[in-house]
């Protein structure tokens, strides 16, 4: 799906703020980082997860044009996280932060990943959910409520 | 504010204020804060020596159940252990 194509799609815009993503974590960038776009469609081998790529374009009181050349965040679902397979879709977002990528979900706003691409902050999320899913297992000291259900929530979404 | 931080400047107040003993074998350096003997913050900090842009900025701060001016009093040095501890105490006995 070309850009311009994502661009006349308005349900996006409200998924992203759906996603309480506020206008100021809206960030401008300039038209050479819509490259990005179709290599990152490109990169499958970064797992054998179903990769599903959207831009969304919304329009920001204040930047101007906005939806000239400006991205905001880009949504990949994944089915698999490293060898397992999850029990269900886990729907990531990734936006620019700085000079790097910040991969999250709103079902774990615990984890994060980063990167200096998509790709790696993806990749980066994947290894960090793996990680706190082993952290959670050690008992030796006991959880919050908090994180108790985040351990519950973890293993269900985990397949255990 | 946020981006003139490194995760240095995130790993050593947490290790030296709060006791977080991180551990640097997953793809984070990660550990526990623990509240009464419970574990109750978990701070992730990347590995490298990047700047910390704002999105992540806000994330850690979150993570260690702080808003962001008292996130940067955290790791500019103002915010001591023992206000960090109460006000997590005042986060968790307002849960009850």
């Amino acid at each position: 799906m070309s850009i311009s194509a994502l661009s006349m799609l308005p349900s996006l815009s409200t998924a992203a703020h759906n996603y309480g993503l506020s206008s100021r974590q809206h960030v401008s960038s300039s038209a050479t980082e819509y490259t990005s776009l179709p290599a990152c469609e490109q990169s499958t081998a970064l797992t054998a997860s179903r990769y599903l790529l959207q831009h969304f374009i919304a329009p920001v009181p204040g930047l101007g044009d906005y939806s000239a050349g400006a991205f905001d965040v880009f949504v990949r679902t994944l089915d698999c996280v490293g060898k397992r397979k999850l029990s269900r879709p886990l729907t990531v977002y990734v936006e620019l932060d700085g000079d790097s990528f910040i991969a999250r979900t709103r079902e774990f706003e615990q984890v994060y990943g980063v990167g200096d691409s998509i790709s790696d902050s993806l990749e980066d999320f994947e290894l960090c959910l793996l990680d706190l899913f082993e952290d959670l297992s050690d008992i030796r000291a006991p959880y919050s409520t908090e994180w108790e259900q985040v351990r519950t929530h973890l293993s269900e979404l985990m397949g255990k | 504010m946020g981006f003139s931080y490194s995760s240095l400047d995130v790993l050593k107040p947490c290790e030296t204020k709060l006791n977080v003993e991180f551990r640097a074998t997953g793809p984070h350096f990660t550990g526990w804060y623990l509240l009464d003997g419970v574990k109750w913050v978990r701070i992730s900090v990347p590995k490298g020596r990047k700047p910390i842009g704002p999105i992540l900025f806000g994330q850690m701060a979150k993570e260690l159940k702080l808003d962001k001016g008292d996130f940067a009093r955290l790791l500019d040095c103002p915010l001591s252990a023992d206000e960090y501890l109460a006000i997590q105490r005042r986060i968790r006995d307002g849960q009850r």
